[in-house]
């Protein structure tokens, strides 16, 4: 098993995907930057502060997660490694936790690359955060790598689990994008900019459950539950992919 | 490139994605202009044609899937070493394409119309113009689609653009509802609401029930954005596109 | 003589590597040209320029008479089938689909041909089987029947028997001699099973490291190829010095055997070799392989391993 870890680990660090999904983090969070910093300027003619450059990796966070999460567990699939392995004696079992700890793996050195460069960001460009204390950044970040690593094991057990099919990244994105537009009409609809919410009954419940075991909606606001519930969503849907990902997979006729 | 044309437009009436969507189409519009469903609210307090006209951007989502499926098979299943043996170029594959998704999409369009109709859509002018506006912006949007689907040749990383594009399409028009309305002004406001209105979610939104009217330019004006985004994507997708080396 | 085909200086550079370096190369028309060299030699590359799915750095060639840069070349090419490397099939149709395609494809009006076509190429029991589930033969099977849609006077395989049984091996080569014969066409057919070639090929081309080393006709081959005597003796050094005093060309193979490049009679050797005291073992006839003529064009004689000797 360790062994398996080891090889999917390096193959992901030596993967151009990876390297590109780092890229695009580094550039993201720059070209938001000069783009916020130019707005400020411009038109606002004020002085840039943290919050408005700081969390610029949430936007993009569940597309690039779930992207390279298929790219990089497609692309083994596809050059035939998976097989390779199971021919040469790797249990499924291993494979399959294998490549979903990968999955994760990706998810969290994502988001802690995000959080450097939005430290760095924040230190050298602007005046720093006016409305949080370090504690709430922690905790922000915490539960932002929690959520990149659910959706990273998430995206690799779906295309485990339908044999790095096109559908599976059809799925993946489709869902990434649903969720996305879904999770900020839920947060706009809980947390109204004016007045309260308005929701009552099933609909509060489905809503407030989805802002509060999703870790899709985890990306639309900064931390407003207690530190339990983004540990149970992200923990929810980390056994979920593995659970059902591994019932399919065990049994799958692979090509 | 006639022949490419008819080869694939019997491909399309033999796929099973296009026959179900035209189904969904047909069904969904059908349920949703008639208020099968029972919708409450908003929904419910408006015309027919108004819901019906909702509904329509579904095709936009449609041929976001559509488009990469149909058009990557030539690099993925290697076929259009078939189309370059026979002595047609790649740009003659790439606007057989382009004529085969239009033609698919007036398809889906006419069989959305009938669902309205059927559905309790009153025909009229201005339901027959804002219809005949967003055909002309889904065409951009698939030209778009197009342009990735010749360029990215694995299918992984044109999923994944295909759905950016989507993305940004979606949250650019989010966005640019406020940047218009509360932030730019004079000459800028103009050239925002142009900007806007370069995506088909954008011309959408702009004739919807609901939507502030400062942000649709106008109906000849959304045709000719529509038409410079077709020439435009046209252009980017077959420029050089002969010079590729196939392997 | 008509040639289908005709390069001269043709070369095609990726960057810095050079995949082919001024080629010159010429297929008759009616031939079934056998096109021979290493992995990584340029075949491919070759094909690929030729069906103009590249464009040559530099060079040209002509197609069935029409220069590659001429707008009226698609008028031959539309003569022309071709299977490069994986057989370019719609996975998700059946093989009676994909052949239709094909015909829609390149304008030809009614579907007649195809059951011919799928009898000619062995797949008529597939029925709606989806090409996705072919084995590797069948889709072999399927991309040849695809490269003979609308009759085309030329014909490119890029190693068409990959994954055929024994059986659809000899039905293969029994198609493109029936075609050749019958009907005329020309086949360029790139292999690495050289028997097999030599049993069709009425021409051949030799490449490695880009360069096209030698072009011959089958007869010329047949008379390169040459006949041996080889005889297993007891004391290969007394052989030898009958050899020379006999002044006949041979090679010693090992301590027992030797190779005769000449006409012998058996009774007249045996009774000079026990003159000299040396006793004949074996003797057979042999013909040096296409195999082996091959590795000693591209690697020297040295080259030449010794169990194809």
């Amino acid at each position: 098993m360790f062994r398996n870890l080891y090889a999917d680990t390096r193959s992901i660090l030596l993967n151009r995907g990876f390297r590109f999904a780092l890229a695009a983090i580094v550039s993201w969070q720059l070209l938001f930057l000069l783009f916020v910093w130019l707005i400020q300027t411009l038109f606002f003619k004020e002085a840039l502060t943290a919050e408005d450059v700081g969390f610029s990796f949430s936007s993009v966070a569940v597309f690039l997660v779930t992207g390279s999460s298929l790219y990089i567990s497609g692309d083994a699939f596809s050059s035939g490694c998976i097989r390779n392995k199971i021919i040469s004696g790797a249990r499924r079992t291993e494979v399959f936790l294998s490549a979903v700890c990968g999955g994760m793996f990706q998810g969290v050195m994502y988001s802690m690359l995000a959080c450097v460069v939005s430290v760095m960001v924040s230190l050298l460009f602007t005046a720093g955060y006016m409305s949080y204390s370090i504690q709430e950044i922690a905790e922000y970040w915490i539960v932002i790598t929690m959520a990149c690593a659910a959706i990273g094991a998430f995206s690799t057990a779906l295309v485990m689990s339908l044999g790095g099919n096109q559908l599976s990244y059809i799925i993946g994105f489709a869902l990434a994008f649903l969720l996305n537009v879904v999770s900020a009409r839920i947060v706009d609809k809980l947390y109204p900019a004016d007045g309260l919410c308005a929701l009552t009954g099933t609909k509060l419940a489905a809503y407030s459950f989805f802002d509060r075991f999703i870790p899709y909606s985890y990306f639309t606001a900064t931390p407003h539950y207690g530190m339990g519930n983004y540990v149970s969503g992200c923990a929810g849907l980390i056994l979920t992919s593995l659970a059902a990902g591994w019932m399919v997979f065990r049994k799958k006729e692979l090509k | 490139m006639i022949n490419l044309y008819k080869s694939n437009m019997r491909r399309l009436s033999r796929n099973p994605l296009f026959i179900g969507g035209l189904a969904i189409a047909f069904l969904a519009t059908l349920a949703f202009t008639s208020n099968m469903i029972g919708l409450t609210g908003r929904f419910a307090a408006i015309e027919n044609e108004e819901r019906m006209f909702f509904i329509s951007i579904a095709m936009m989502g449609f041929f976001t899937v559509f488009v990469p499926l149909f058009t990557n098979v030539e690099y993925g299943n290697g076929v259009i070493r078939n189309k370059l043996v026979a002595g047609y170029s790649i740009k003659q594959v790439f606007y057989s394409h382009l004529l085969a998704h239009a033609s698919a999409l007036f398809l889906m369009s006419a069989i959305y119309m009938l669902a309205g109709i059927l559905g309790g859509a009153k025909i009229s002018g201005s339901m027959l113009l804002k219809n005949t506006v967003l055909f002309f912006a889904l065409c951009a949007y698939i030209s778009v689609m197009l342009l990735l689907s010749i360029r990215v040749k694995k299918a992984v990383a044109l999923i994944g653009y295909v759905f950016l594009v989507l993305m940004f399409s979606y949250s650019g028009v989010m966005t640019g509802n406020a940047i218009v309305s509360f932030v730019l002004k004079g000459s800028a406001k103009t050239i925002g609401v142009i900007i806007y209105n370069t995506i088909a979610f954008g011309q959408w939104f702009a004739n919807l029930w609901f939507s502030s009217e400062e942000m649709n330019p106008g109906n000849a004006t959304q045709l000719a954005i529509s038409a410079a985004m077709i020439f435009a994507t046209v252009f980017l997708g077959a420029f050089r596109l002969d010079k590729k080396d196939i392997k | 003589m008509e040639y289908v085909f005709k390069a001269k200086g043709l070369r095609k550079s990726y960057g810095k590597f050079a995949a082919l370096t001024d080629v010159n190369m010429e297929i008759p028309r009616g031939a079934i040209y056998g096109f021979v060299g290493k992995n990584g030699a340029g075949k491919t590359t070759l094909i690929r320029l030729m069906c103009g799915l590249q464009r040559p750095s530099s060079g040209s060639y002509e197609l069935m008479g029409k220069a590659f840069d001429d707008k009226d070349i698609v008028k031959s090419r539309r003569r022309m089938g071709a299977v490069i490397e994986e057989p370019a099939i719609y996975k998700g149709m059946s093989a009676r689909d994909n052949l239709i395609q094909q015909c829609l494809m390149l304008g030809i009006p009614d579907f007649d041909g195809v059951d011919e076509i799928l009898r000619q190429v062995g797949l008529t029991d597939t029925g709606k089987k989806k090409a996705g589930n072919f084995s590797q033969g069948m889709r072999q099977r399927l991309g040849i029947g695809i490269a003979l849609c609308g009759s085309p006077d030329f014909i490119v395989l890029d190693e068409p028997i990959n994954g055929l049984d024994p059986q659809g091996i000899i039905e293969i080569r029994e198609l493109i001699l029936k075609l050749n014969k019958e009907h005329g066409v020309t086949f360029l057919i790139s292999s690495h099973i050289l028997d097999e070639l030599a049993k069709i090929a009425t021409n051949f081309g030799f490449i490695d490291k880009g360069k096209i080393i030698r072009q011959m006709s089958c007869e010329e081959l047949k008379s390169v190829c040459r006949k041996s005597i080889r005889i297993k003796v007891n004391d290969v050094g007394l052989f030898a010095k009958l050899m020379e005093e006999k002044a006949l060309e041979y090679r010693i193979i090992d301590a027992n055997t030797a190779d005769v490049y000449a006409d012998l009679t058996f009774s007249d050797i045996a009774k000079d070799c026990e003159k000299t005291g040396c006793s004949i073992i074996t003797i057979d006839e042999r013909n040096e392989s296409l195999e082996a003529f091959y590795l000693s064009l591209v690697g020297g004689e040295d080259y030449v391993p010794k169990s194809i000797r």
